[in-house]
């Protein structure tokens, strides 16, 4: 019996890391009080847009566009994370000519998928934390695979975090 | 069935400039800019409330086609009408693209000349619109035939919309459509 409930129709590592991440995300987003939109899929380089909701589930500035990755590699140092960033995501998120504001947002988990969540009768704590960063105006790099950049560890993506920056866009400051 | 458009090329060649002429000629204004490289339009609709969209400030920018896809798709949710119709009259100029269609109308040769405009039924976006185009030589010949024996066609070249009639300029490889039976 007990083997039938573990089907092979788990997800691969990988796509839970992804999953778990976007569930993170939604779940800052939601509290912050704005909607989560799939841009286009034309551009590979953007995972989410965020949004104030509109009228009949049309989004509305401000708005907010971002890479989002995950790891559970040890990229922490003590004030800062480096992580290796793919050199076509790194060009794209230094370019200054969007509409739209854009940031990297990474998000740490840890390597054991049972430390992932803690789970009780009084909360639900999904670990660890996320990070954001705005690449944008960081010089062209030689590299030819990957760019490591640096994400400040003060800068948590939290809920008080993200209304900041939003904040920030609706009164005309880019992060 | 409704449609959704995923063909960045498409968005690609819409003009800003026929976007912001559509738009004001439905009730939509400029409202605010939005950062640099955006503006922010609105539109006041009775009973539903007050709508936005924002439109990127030129065509260089990395989400051109992200905002243009955009616009398009919530002004297909405001107006009740298809994206394919809007695109379809915001469209006037569609490079290197191959038209399918049939040959409609086809004049005689002009003396010696083997050089005539001649008339494809071809889907451009959405429906089927007159093209025209110039054909020359042993295209134009080819051209007869197919007007003859009604036999589907293909031909690439550049759209363009000149007083309210779709042109292809530059045509090259016309040729018979083997892809469809009729």
């Amino acid at each position: 019996m007990s083997k039938h409930l573990q089907p092979n129709l788990t997800l691969d590592i990988n796509q839970q890391k992804e999953q778990f991440s976007n569930t993170y995300l939604q779940a800052v987003t939601t509290v912050a009080g704005y909607s989560l939109y799939k841009p286009f899929v034309d551009d590979d380089s953007i995972d989410w847009g965020i949004a104030a909701k509109g009228l009949e589930g049309i989004v509305q500035a401000p708005r907010l566009e971002l890479q989002l990755k995950s790891t559970s590699r040890d990229v922490l140092d003590d004030k800062v994370i480096r992580y290796p960033l793919k050199l076509k995501n790194y060009n794209e998120l230094i370019l200054t000519g969007y509409a739209t504001p854009r940031i990297l947002v990474v998000v740490i988990i840890p390597e054991k998928l049972t430390d992932w969540l803690k789970e009780s009768e009084e909360e639900l704590c999904l670990k660890h934390c996320a990070y954001w960063v705005s690449l944008r105006g960081m010089p062209p790099t030689k590299n030819t695979t990957n760019v490591t950049v640096t994400l400040l560890r003060e800068n948590q993506f939290t809920v008080a975090a993200l209304q900041s920056i939003m904040l920030d866009i609706s009164q005309g400051v880019k992060p | 069935m409704k449609v959704i458009v995923r063909d960045a090329e498409i968005f690609r060649n819409i003009e800003l400039e026929q976007l912001q002429d559509y738009m004001q000629s439905h009730g939509w204004q400029f409202d605010r800019p939005f950062l640099d490289n955006a503006t922010i339009w609105v539109k006041q609709e009775a009973q539903r409330g007050q709508f936005e969209i924002m439109l990127p400030n030129h065509k260089n920018l990395g989400d051109y086609v992200t905002r243009i896809s955009e616009a398009i798709e919530a002004l297909a949710t405001i107006e009740s009408r298809s994206q394919l119709e809007i695109i379809g009259s915001l469209i006037s100029s569609y490079p290197n693209i191959t038209i399918q269609g049939i040959v409609t109308q086809i004049p005689s040769p002009n003396g010696n000349t083997l050089n005539r405009e001649i008339t494809l039924l071809g889907v451009v976006v959405d429906k089927l619109r007159p093209v025209i185009t110039l054909l020359a030589d042993y295209e134009y010949i080819l051209a007869i035939k197919a007007y003859t024996e009604r036999l589907p066609v293909l031909c690439q070249g550049d759209l363009i919309k000149e007083n309210d009639k779709f042109m292809l300029k530059n045509p090259q490889q016309f040729r018979f459509d083997e892809t469809v039976r009729c």
